[in-house]
Protein backbone atom coordinates (compact mmCIF):
# COMPACT_ATOMS: atom_id res chain seq x y z
CA UNK A 1 0.00 0.00 0.00
CA UNK A 2 1.32 3.65 -0.72
CA UNK A 3 0.72 6.37 1.29
CA UNK A 4 -0.29 9.66 -0.23
CA UNK A 5 2.60 12.12 1.37
CA UNK A 6 1.46 15.24 2.82
CA UNK A 7 0.13 18.40 0.65
CA UNK A 8 0.31 21.99 1.07
CA UNK A 9 -3.41 23.43 0.93
CA UNK A 10 -4.81 25.77 -1.32
CA UNK A 11 -5.06 28.16 1.44
CA UNK A 12 -1.45 27.58 2.65
CA UNK A 13 -0.09 27.99 -0.87
CA UNK A 14 -2.04 31.65 -1.47
CA UNK A 15 -0.13 32.35 1.95
CA UNK A 16 3.20 32.00 1.11
CA UNK A 17 2.73 33.38 -2.61
CA UNK A 18 1.56 36.45 -0.97
CA UNK A 19 4.21 36.47 1.31
CA UNK A 20 6.65 36.46 -1.67
CA UNK A 21 4.79 39.62 -3.28
CA UNK A 22 4.92 41.55 -0.43
CA UNK A 23 8.96 39.82 -0.10
CA UNK A 24 9.59 41.58 -3.68
CA UNK A 25 7.99 44.72 -3.51
CA UNK A 26 9.62 45.47 -0.09
CA UNK A 27 12.64 44.99 -1.91
CA UNK A 28 11.25 46.90 -5.12
CA UNK A 29 11.43 49.75 -2.91
CA UNK A 30 14.38 50.05 -1.25
CA UNK A 31 16.33 53.16 -1.74
CA UNK A 32 19.12 52.81 -4.41
CA UNK A 33 22.15 53.24 -2.47
CA UNK A 34 21.04 50.09 -0.67
CA UNK A 35 19.59 48.50 -3.73
CA UNK A 36 23.50 48.87 -5.23
CA UNK A 37 24.90 48.09 -1.47
CA UNK A 38 22.76 44.43 -2.20
CA UNK A 39 24.20 44.00 -5.75
CA UNK A 40 28.10 44.77 -4.25
CA UNK A 41 27.68 41.78 -1.53
CA UNK A 42 25.31 39.76 -4.51
CA UNK A 43 28.52 40.22 -6.64
CA UNK A 44 30.87 38.27 -3.71
CA UNK A 45 28.45 35.67 -3.27
CA UNK A 46 28.22 34.98 -6.86
CA UNK A 47 31.77 34.68 -7.49
CA UNK A 48 32.68 32.27 -4.54
CA UNK A 49 30.01 30.03 -5.88
CA UNK A 50 31.26 30.43 -9.57
CA UNK A 51 34.94 30.13 -8.36
CA UNK A 52 34.04 26.93 -6.50
CA UNK A 53 32.10 25.19 -9.38
CA UNK A 54 35.12 25.91 -11.36
CA UNK A 55 33.40 28.08 -14.06
CA UNK A 56 36.06 30.00 -16.03
CA UNK A 57 35.49 33.81 -15.33
CA UNK A 58 36.48 36.91 -17.87
CA UNK A 59 38.73 39.15 -16.45
CA UNK A 60 36.31 41.60 -15.52
CA UNK A 61 33.47 39.44 -13.39
CA UNK A 62 34.27 39.96 -10.08
CA UNK A 63 33.21 42.13 -7.82
CA UNK A 64 33.61 45.66 -7.59
CA UNK A 65 35.92 46.93 -4.60
CA UNK A 66 34.08 50.50 -5.35
CA UNK A 67 32.04 52.08 -2.01
CA UNK A 68 28.30 52.38 -3.46
CA UNK B 1 38.41 55.22 -2.50
CA UNK B 2 36.69 54.61 -6.15
CA UNK B 3 32.68 53.96 -5.82
CA UNK B 4 29.54 53.94 -7.76
CA UNK B 5 28.48 57.21 -7.75
CA UNK B 6 31.95 58.63 -9.48
CA UNK B 7 31.56 55.87 -12.24
CA UNK B 8 28.60 57.34 -13.13
CA UNK B 9 29.47 60.94 -12.72
CA UNK B 10 32.97 60.23 -14.78
CA UNK B 11 29.81 58.85 -17.91
CA UNK B 12 28.96 61.91 -17.31
CA UNK B 13 31.79 63.95 -18.47
CA UNK B 14 31.52 62.25 -21.34
CA UNK B 15 28.18 63.64 -23.10
CA UNK B 16 29.88 67.12 -20.92
CA UNK B 17 32.52 66.63 -23.89
CA UNK B 18 30.48 66.04 -26.21
CA UNK B 19 31.69 62.43 -26.92
CA UNK B 20 28.31 60.78 -26.89
CA UNK B 21 25.01 62.48 -27.30
CA UNK B 22 23.30 61.17 -24.81
CA UNK B 23 23.40 57.63 -22.75
CA UNK B 24 21.37 55.33 -20.71
CA UNK B 25 22.40 52.73 -18.30
CA UNK B 26 20.96 49.27 -19.75
CA UNK B 27 21.38 45.48 -18.79
CA UNK B 28 21.01 43.81 -15.52
CA UNK B 29 22.33 47.08 -13.79
CA UNK B 30 18.89 48.85 -14.87
CA UNK B 31 16.89 46.45 -13.19
CA UNK B 32 18.65 47.60 -10.01
CA UNK B 33 16.68 50.90 -10.60
CA UNK B 34 13.18 48.83 -11.67
CA UNK B 35 12.82 46.06 -9.53
CA UNK B 36 15.31 44.30 -7.76
CA UNK B 37 18.65 43.70 -7.73
CA UNK B 38 20.34 40.75 -9.38
CA UNK B 39 24.15 39.89 -9.87
CA UNK B 40 26.23 41.38 -12.19
CA UNK B 41 29.15 42.20 -12.90
CA UNK B 42 29.40 44.93 -15.43
CA UNK B 43 27.26 48.06 -16.34
CA UNK B 44 26.22 48.64 -19.66
CA UNK B 45 25.76 52.14 -20.80
CA UNK B 46 23.57 52.61 -24.51
CA UNK B 47 25.16 55.43 -25.79
CA UNK B 48 24.53 57.77 -28.47
CA UNK B 49 27.53 58.70 -30.57
CA UNK B 50 27.46 62.44 -32.22
CA UNK B 51 26.58 62.34 -36.29
CA UNK B 52 29.72 61.15 -37.90
CA UNK B 53 30.93 61.78 -41.41
CA UNK B 54 31.50 57.99 -42.16
CA UNK B 55 29.39 54.92 -42.05
CA UNK B 56 31.72 53.36 -39.53
CA UNK B 57 31.01 53.53 -35.90
CA UNK B 58 33.89 54.08 -33.48
CA UNK B 59 34.25 54.34 -29.78
CA UNK B 60 37.74 55.32 -30.19
CA UNK B 61 36.68 59.20 -28.71
CA UNK B 62 36.01 57.21 -25.75
CA UNK B 63 38.60 54.95 -25.21
CA UNK B 64 40.82 58.02 -25.49
CA UNK B 65 38.94 59.97 -23.26
CA UNK B 66 39.23 56.88 -20.70
CA UNK B 67 43.60 56.74 -21.52
CA UNK B 68 43.76 60.53 -20.73
CA UNK B 69 42.11 59.73 -17.30
CA UNK B 70 44.12 56.90 -16.72
CA UNK B 71 40.64 54.50 -17.00
CA UNK B 72 42.27 50.89 -18.34
CA UNK B 73 40.37 49.54 -21.33
CA UNK B 74 40.34 45.66 -20.94
CA UNK B 75 39.10 43.47 -23.56
CA UNK B 76 35.16 45.19 -24.27
CA UNK B 77 35.23 47.04 -20.63
CA UNK B 78 36.65 50.63 -19.81
CA UNK B 79 37.28 50.38 -15.99
CA UNK B 80 36.01 53.59 -14.53
CA UNK B 81 36.31 54.32 -10.57
CA UNK B 82 36.44 50.31 -10.14
CA UNK B 83 33.61 49.78 -12.28
CA UNK B 84 34.13 47.77 -15.64
CA UNK B 85 31.57 49.64 -18.09
CA UNK B 86 30.45 47.99 -21.62
CA UNK B 87 29.87 51.30 -23.99
CA UNK B 88 26.82 49.77 -26.40
CA UNK B 89 26.89 52.38 -29.61
CA UNK B 90 22.76 52.53 -30.39
CA UNK B 91 22.83 49.49 -32.63
CA UNK B 92 19.14 50.21 -34.26
CA UNK B 93 15.71 51.99 -34.10
CA UNK B 94 14.71 49.97 -30.95
CA UNK B 95 18.39 51.27 -28.67
CA UNK B 96 17.75 55.07 -30.04
CA UNK B 97 14.28 54.42 -28.78
CA UNK B 98 15.28 53.09 -25.38
CA UNK B 99 18.27 55.86 -25.11
CA UNK B 100 15.72 58.72 -25.78
CA UNK B 101 13.10 57.90 -23.91
CA UNK B 102 15.10 56.84 -21.10
CA UNK B 103 14.22 58.00 -17.74
CA UNK B 104 15.89 61.22 -15.78
CA UNK B 105 17.59 59.82 -11.80
CA UNK B 106 19.93 61.07 -9.48
CA UNK B 107 22.30 58.90 -7.67
CA UNK B 108 24.01 60.75 -4.73
CA UNK B 109 22.91 63.94 -6.24
CA UNK B 110 24.50 62.78 -9.89
CA UNK B 111 22.02 63.09 -13.13
CA UNK B 112 21.84 60.10 -14.85
CA UNK B 113 19.28 58.43 -17.46
CA UNK B 114 17.94 54.59 -17.17
CA UNK B 115 15.99 52.45 -19.93
CA UNK B 116 12.80 52.76 -19.39
CA UNK B 117 11.39 48.61 -17.67
CA UNK B 118 9.34 48.43 -21.52
CA UNK B 119 12.32 48.88 -23.33
CA UNK B 120 14.32 46.51 -21.60
CA UNK B 121 12.27 44.12 -22.12
CA UNK B 122 12.48 44.75 -25.88
CA UNK B 123 16.41 44.72 -25.40
CA UNK B 124 16.71 41.18 -23.88
CA UNK B 125 14.34 39.87 -26.17
CA UNK B 126 15.96 40.99 -29.14
CA UNK B 127 16.57 37.16 -30.92
CA UNK B 128 20.53 38.78 -30.88
CA UNK B 129 20.96 38.80 -27.41
CA UNK B 130 18.19 36.68 -26.04
CA UNK B 131 19.02 33.91 -23.44
CA UNK B 132 17.27 31.84 -21.36
CA UNK B 133 18.69 34.50 -18.30
CA UNK B 134 17.76 37.49 -20.12
CA UNK B 135 14.57 36.30 -21.15
CA UNK B 136 14.24 35.56 -17.14
CA UNK B 137 15.08 39.12 -16.55
CA UNK B 138 12.33 40.04 -19.23
CA UNK B 139 9.61 38.48 -17.70
CA UNK B 140 10.15 39.56 -13.74
CA UNK B 141 10.47 43.21 -15.55
CA UNK B 142 7.02 42.20 -16.85
CA UNK B 143 4.95 41.19 -13.67
CA UNK B 144 6.86 44.43 -11.54
CA UNK B 145 4.29 47.29 -11.08
CA UNK B 146 6.14 50.00 -12.68
CA UNK B 147 5.23 48.10 -16.50
CA UNK B 148 3.36 50.40 -18.65
CA UNK B 149 2.29 47.44 -20.49
CA UNK B 150 0.35 49.47 -23.03
CA UNK B 151 3.73 50.50 -23.82
CA UNK B 152 5.15 47.16 -23.96
CA UNK B 153 2.64 45.90 -25.95
CA UNK B 154 3.64 48.89 -28.46
CA UNK B 155 7.00 48.87 -28.41
CA UNK B 156 6.85 44.78 -28.82
CA UNK B 157 4.29 44.97 -31.69
CA UNK B 158 6.35 47.74 -33.66
CA UNK B 159 10.08 46.02 -33.27
CA UNK B 160 8.28 42.64 -33.82
CA UNK B 161 9.12 40.96 -30.66
CA UNK B 162 7.85 38.38 -28.62
CA UNK B 163 8.06 36.61 -25.09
Amino acid sequence: MTETPARSSDALLARLHEGKRELHAVQRALPLPEKVRQLLELQKITYEILRSRGVELRPWEKPWDVEP
Amino acid sequence: MASFENALRAVNELKDAGIIEDWAVAGAMALVFWIEPIPTFDLDVLVLLPPSAGPLVSLDPIYRWAADRGYVAEHEHVFIEGVPVQFLPSFDALAEEAIRTAVDRQYFGVDLRVVRPEYLIALFLLPSARTAKRRERAAALRDSPSIDLDLLDDVLTRFKLMF
